[in-house]
Parts: structure tokens; sequence; C-alpha cells
């Protein structure tokens, strides 16, 4: 079904819009939320809860790119439940890894206040990048993808996926420390 | 919160736009770009539109009028208004691509052929144009049009209205939006007797949900994977047939179109639309005046959507080039497409990547339906993570009126 008809399903109320999000973009959501969690059960719990958020949002919302919006909506609950379940133990699949390699770009020492800032400086530095550095940092922290997976993705070696991630990474940092922001 | 949570919750605030959606995350997948789910101009949604031009009287007031054909070689009226192509820019889901074994698999019943000799093509208004301000919402038919197409179609489905339900174009723009269009009918929705829906758009578009999906005989097959293109064909002879007085179509043309996920399921998407004799009415027919069948899950039909050409205005008919002079202009990168040209081979269109042309009417919202080829050309397919063997054809435009009546002819992406 396209995109466009099951958005219109939400409008309508028709609950024929969960199962054809599940049958088209189900896999994609537990791939976003399995790469966080790695938790069967905890997976299925985000998935789940998007059709939920979405069913809740639309109307109004219209997005026009549904496969981004429904991802967004799974990656935001499956960090959520990430933070929840670090709070009482260990685990979480690439969350933790991740949040440690994005230490590199960001100190410490004084609390970020002003996320708007860091929003705008963030997405003019994704901009800026070449698309191919773009997109494999955000399928590293924006999809939390294994690094394995990104350098099948691209045909490199994980050395090259992790080298190239490394170099975004510090031009990041230089330009975090250049606005002031986290340093 | 440590300023590393911080970064990662910001990240996740990325502009949609420049989020990868990839073709193929984690293992096990099946699904992910496939923006067009049929290949047909049908399938190409949008804003629809209608089965009949729709002409102002001297009261203002739009009422349908002539058929398309009878425009265009009677009394044809010369262009003045140039013409932009608002909305072709594409981006807006994803880019525009088609995955298949062979090309052979994206057929169509396509009207159009390359040895047509056509010269002008009528070009319409689009009367549910609102722009950019008002978030390109459709709306313009009015509620007194939408009431009466509800009626029809419960009429044709036997069904007595119960209950109806209206929204406004107010409901959904964020207060911001522009004041023109708030109070315009959005959707018109008839309950029936048995919770069958009827939803009439504000630009014609019919959306029929039955109560319950309703069960085919036994003997049909009616899914989007694992039907053959020969069993689709008796399960829409059946369909178009059970349903021909909600369709209300002369001549009926059935098709399905089975284009593949990454993993190389086939997606199929049954189609008809209303043949006509003029060639110039069957090539605008194809793309604007047809219906989808949907099924659910258990192979039963779970609804209907109808594009009905009612909200188009005659504009006037205008030079088209030959398929030859459009050639040239998307191997000189004169195109509009969605397609990164990451994915050309080459990092660029050559003759030798057109696996197909097409001549198709198109309006992605924007203020004119106008005639455009469309090309599919095989993509780099090292860039995607496919089931061996397939193939990923992208799908780009070139403006079929003579570039004279542009208002902003396509540049090269090139340059």
């Amino acid at each position: 079904m396209e995109d466009n008809h099951i958005i219109e399903l939400y409008w309508h109320r028709n609950e024929n819009a969960i199962s054809e999000s599940d049958a088209k973009y189900g896999a994609y959501c537990r791939s976003i939320a399995d790469n966080i969690l790695r938790s069967h059960e905890d997976t299925e719990e985000c998935v789940n809860n998007t059709w939920y958020r979405a069913w809740n949002t639309m109307p109004p919302d219209r997005p026009s790119r549904l496969a981004a919006f429904f991802g967004r909506i799974t990656r935001n609950l499956a960090i959520d439940r990430y933070r929840s379940d670090r709070a009482k133990r260990h685990g979480g699949g690439q969350t933790a890894v991740c949040l440690d390699e994005l230490g590199e770009c960001i100190g410490e020492e004084q609390a970020i206040e002003d996320r708007l800032a860091l929003r705008e400086v963030l997405g003019v530095f994704l901009r800026e990048l070449p698309k191919k550095q773009r997109d494999m940092f955000l399928f590293r922290y924006w999809y939390m993808m294994p690094v394995s997976e990104i350098a099948e993705r691209y045909g490199i070696s994980e050395a090259a996926a992790k080298m190239t991630l490394g170099r975004v990474r510090k031009k990041l940092k230089d330009r975090l420390e250049s606005e002031g922001i986290g340093v | 919160m440590t300023n590393r949570d911080i970064l990662l919750d910001v990240i996740g605030d990325t502009d949609e736009e420049l989020i990868p959606v990839p073709d193929r995350i984690g293992k096990g997948n099946r699904t992910m770009i496939r923006v067009f789910a049929g290949v047909c101009a049908a399938a190409i949604t949008l804003a629809v539109v209608l089965p009949n031009v729709i002409k102002k009287d001297d009261s203002g007031i739009t009422q349908p009028d002539v058929q398309v054909s009878e425009t265009t070689s009677t009394v044809a009226v010369k262009p003045t208004e140039k013409l932009n192509s608002e909305g072709m820019y594409g981006g807006s889901m994803g880019f525009a691509g088609l995955m298949a074994y062979d090309i052979s698999e994206l057929d169509t019943p396509s009207p159009w052929r390359s040895d047509m000799q056509i010269e002008n093509m009528p070009v319409y208004r689009n009367l549910a144009y609102t722009g950019e301000s008002a978030a390109f919402i459709c709306v313009g038919l009015g509620q007194e049009k939408m009431a009466e197409m509800a009626q029809q179609t419960a009429d044709a489905l036997g069904k007595e209205i119960e209950e109806t339900t209206i929204t406004y174009a107010g409901d959904f723009l964020a207060d911001t939006r522009s004041e023109k269009f708030r109070d315009e009918v959005f959707t018109y929705e008839a309950k029936c007797s048995d919770n069958t829906s009827v939803t009439v758009y504000g630009n014609g578009r019919i959306f029929v949900a039955p109560g319950e999906s309703v069960p085919l005989p036994s003997g049909y097959s009616f899914t989007y994977s694992g039907t053959t293109a020969e069993e689709a064909d008796r399960t829409l002879d059946y369909l178009t047939k059970k349903y021909s007085a909600l369709l209300g179509y002369e001549d009926p043309v059935c098709y399905s179109v089975a284009d593949r996920t990454f993993s190389g399921d086939e997606s199929r998407s049954y189609y008809v639309y209303d043949k006509a004799e003029d060639s110039v009415q069957d090539i605008f027919n194809f793309g604007i005046s047809y219906a989808e069948f949907c099924p659910d899950d258990n192979g039963n039909l779970m609804c209907i959507w109808i594009y009905r050409p009612v909200a188009y205005e005659y504009i006037a008919d205008y030079p088209v080039i030959s398929e030859k002079q459009a050639r040239k202009m998307l191997t000189d990168g004169r195109f509009y497409s969605s397609v990164p040209t990451d994915y050309l081979r080459g990092g660029r269109v050559s003759d030798g990547d057109i696996e197909r042309a097409d001549l198709v009417y198109q309006n992605m919202g924007g203020e004119h339906l106008q005639p455009y080829y469309r090309y599919y050309i095989r993509l780099d397919d090292s860039s995607f993570s496919m089931a061996k063997g397939l193939h990923n054809y992208g799908i780009f435009y070139v403006p079929a009126v003579d570039e004279e009546y542009l208002d902003e002819p396509p540049v090269s992406v090139y340059d």
C-alpha cells in the first residue's frame, strides 16, 4: 500500500492503519529498536507503541516521509526505554557504545543548557558534510546501526568505516568547540 | 542527563529530509523506500483529480462540463499562460524507485506509444491547489458537490447514509497558515448502514471502506504477494464487475503491477481505469481517472480508492516536444527526480540506462496538471542491498510541454 494511503487510514481512524503500517514498516522499526535495546520483548513493545503514538498524532500530522516519521518515533521510544533500563541494570545493544563514541565529541565539564543552539549547529554541520559521511554518521547515531553493518552496506572494511566515523566525530568535536558548546 | 545523552537526543531531531531511509536495515527486513507502490501513472497518488473537466459558469460556480477529448479536438485554446512544475522537484517521500528482476515485470497497459504523433496536449489548472502557505492541503470542490458525490457513491453501493461528518482545512492547518482556505471543506464523510464509510476529499478523491473487509468467493486470489498476474486479472475482473455501478466506467481496463521488495518479494497493486477512444483522453484517464482495490492480510477487499478528475479546469492546448527531444534533455541532466545522483551509474543518466519511457499526466499538488515524459532509469545496483538479481529503477520526469511555455524550465543537475 502506498504511504499516502496508509496516512489516510490513520486520518480516517481506520484500524487497518496499524496492520498496514506493521506490514510495510514493522521490520524497519524493529531493526531500529533492536539496535538500541537488543531485547526482543522490549523491541516488540516499542514497535507496538510506535503505531499507538502514530495513531495519536495523525491527524493532525501528515508526515511527508512516513518511514522517517515512524523511525523517529521508534528511536525516541527505544532510547527512553534504554534510559529507564539503564537506571536499573546494564545492557542495551549499541546505545552504550554509541554514547561512548559521542563522548569524544563533547565534554562533560559544562552542562549543555541551550539545546536549540546545539540543534542548530548540528543541523548546519550535517548539511555541510559530504552525503556519504553524513549518511554513515546518521546510520550510526540515528539508527544505532552496528559498524559492521554500515561497512557491509558501503562495501568497505569495518576498520575503514570506523575510521570514517572517527573523522566525522573529530570534525563535530572541532565544530562544537569552535561554537563553545559542551567544552 | 549527560552531555552525550543530550547530543544523542539532538541527533534524533535531525531534519527528516537528511535521514537516510535505508533500503534494508538490520536482518530479515522486507521493505523500504518504495515510494511508488504501483508503477503506472496511476500509482502516483497525488492530490488527484477528476474525470470531467470543470469550467466556471457565469455565476462563478464550478460545474462538470466537457470531457477532455472534446476540449482538445474541437475548441482548442491557444496557450498564453506559462506553466510551473511545483511539486515535481521530488524528495517528499524518499526517492522514487521501483525494484524488479526485469523491467518487463513493471509493464502496464499505458496508452502512450513511441510512434504516436502528438503535437499538442491539453493542460489543466488544479482547482484544489492551495500552495505552500496552506501546506498544499487539497480543497476546492465545496461541501455541496462533495455531499452530492458521497450520495452518488452510497447509492451505487446500495447503502443508506446515516450520518455525515465534515472536516475543514482549518482543522489541520496551524494558526499561522493561510487564512484563505481555513473554512474550506477538506473531507465529507458519510457513514452508511453497515458501517461502510464513504469519504469524499476536497479534490474529488473518494475513499470507500467497508465496515468489515469483504471476502471474495473461493478461487480468487487477492494478495500483495503470491498472486500471479493471471490470478490478479481474474480477481480484478470480478471486482470491477461487482463494483461497476460505483466506478461508472464505460470501458474499464484492469491491470496489476507487482514491483519487488528488497528481499525480492512481490508487492502487487490492483488498478482499473476507464479507457477512452481518443488517444490523448486515454492517456489522461490512465493517469488521472482510475481506481485501486486494496486487499487486507487475509485476501479480502479492505478498501477502494477512486480518483475522479472533477477538480481540473481546462487552460489551453500546449505544444509538446517529441520523446527524442525529451530524451536529450534527460541525458543533459535537465529533469525532475528525487533520485540522488549518487545512485546513477557513472553519476549521470546515459542512453544505456534508459529502460523505459512513457508519457503521462502528472501533478504533485501543484498549480498545473500537465504531461511529462516519465523515464525508468536503471540505477547502480551496488548502491543497494537487494536480493541477488534484483534491479532498482529510478523514476525521472521531463516536461512534455515545449519549454517556451514553461515558467522555469529544468536546469541541468550536472552544472
